[in-house]
């Protein structure tokens, strides 16, 4: 099934660029075309003052300047970027089953689609990593997910491990962590040994450090 | 009473002393002279060190050193990140080659990241988007290494925390690792 990119309010200069982006694009594991009417799989909005109506299952994300506030779901920032676009594309895409995979440009072999995300009852207990930064779409401003991240660059930890670490409730790591995993960013390093005392007084220090500076968790 | 530092580092002209001076309970005490650059739109460059303090709960000290950020100066980043509690790069992407500029300071740093927390924040990323966050996560990725990396306004003094907040939660996860 092809996928439909729609583009609503944004300026024309906006709009050439994404489609531009697609048509130059060797890395999109789905085949998207662009349409400025409603009916679409993903609406790209810009300002309006109309109510928009789509059709059920149109994920509608909102086109916003770097530093204006989301309200906590998928949001593409200005200026569009060709990564970040083509990251939300490819994310829309994995979970669209029925996408059929777009030929590559050249002699580069297909690249593989993202892999299923791994169901929740299989991360419980089971230790991953990171094996590379996320990128910033996918982070999207979110502290939350900053702090997931960093918790999961530096070593291997369960979910469990990271909502402890980060102040993230669980089942927010979860639905993060599985996120990365379908984007090929996690290495699963099986169940966790059992964990070493944590160093007390830099535990204290950490704490200290941060209700002097008015950081909260 | 225990004694802690935090380094500041990177390109000259990147917000060092600024960021240091966002979160310091003391004016920071910048060791600086006129600056004869050419190429750094500013007054005054660091020659040794700038150098601020947090004092927390039961009277231990962290300590913020800035480093000068010209590379001849390599040799105090390596003694200064020397049981630090962690690095923070900052690179200016309004340079001609931010991405050669973090290669430089990864270089220079290399031991110390091995070993310590280090975030990188890029600035002016708002009026110079290019190179974007994610050619910084690329380029470390190509060099073994995943390194949180955040557009940030030094500034801007909440921009600061979440560098400092985002050093403290690497350092706390690498403290909770599970031993094999």
């Amino acid at each position: 099934m092809d996928l439909v990119l729609g583009l609503h309010g944004l300026p024309g200069a906006e709009v050439a660029l994404v489609k531009t982006i697609l048509r130059l694009s060797s890395t999109l594991q789905a085949s998207w075309s662009v349409t400025e009417s409603l009916v679409c799989d993903l609406l790209l909005l810009g300002e309006t003052r109309e109510q928009v109506a789509v059709a059920a299952g149109t994920l509608i994300v909102p086109v916003l300047g770097r530093g204006e506030p989301a309200d906590g779901g998928a949001v593409l920032r200005r200026p569009i970027r060709a990564e970040e676009l083509l990251d939300l594309l490819n994310a829309v895409a994995a979970r669209r089953p029925a996408a059929r995979a777009r030929p590559t440009r050249g002699a580069s072999p297909v690249p593989p689609a993202p892999a299923a995300a791994t169901p929740a009852t299989a991360l419980a207990g089971t230790s991953a990593r990171l094996k590379r930064w996320p990128t910033w779409s996918m982070l999207n401003g979110n502290v939350a997910y900053l702090r997931i991240a960093t918790t999961l660059s530096k070593a291997s930890h369960t979910p469990q491990r990271v909502s402890e670490l980060s102040g993230v409730p669980l089942e927010a790591c979860e639905a993060f962590m599985r996120k990365l995993d379908a984007h090929q960013l996690l290495v699963w390093e099986g169940k966790p040994a059992p964990r070493a005392q944590a160093d007390a007084a830099r535990t204290g220090l950490f704490a200290s450090l941060r209700s002097k500076l008015g950081i909260r968790l | 009473m225990k004694e802690y530092k935090i380094v500041f580092s990177g390109t000259a002209g990147a917000g060092k002393t600024t960021a240091i001076a966002a979160i310091s309970e003391v004016e920071v005490v910048a060791t600086d002279v006129a600056n004869t650059d050419a190429t750094l739109q500013k007054a005054t460059t660091t020659v040794g060190l700038d150098f601020g303090l947090i004092t927390v709960e039961g009277g231990s000290r962290v300590r913020l050193f800035g480093t000068p950020g010209q590379a001849r100066f390599d040799f105090m980043w390596r003694i200064l990140a020397t049981d630090a509690l962690g690095v923070v790069l900052l690179i200016d992407n309004s340079r001609p080659d931010p991405l050669a500029d973090l290669e430089v300071y990864l270089a220079g740093f290399a031991e110390a990241i091995a070993r310590v927390p280090c975030v990188i924040g890029v600035g002016r990323h708002e009026t110079h988007p290019e190179p974007g966050i994610d050619a910084f996560a690329q380029r470390l990725e190509q060099r073994g290494l995943v390194l949180p990396v955040l557009p940030v306004d030094v500034r801007r003094r909440d921009d600061v925390l979440l560098l400092i907040d985002t050093l403290i939660a690497q350092a706390e996860s690498g403290l909770a690792e599970s031993t094999a």
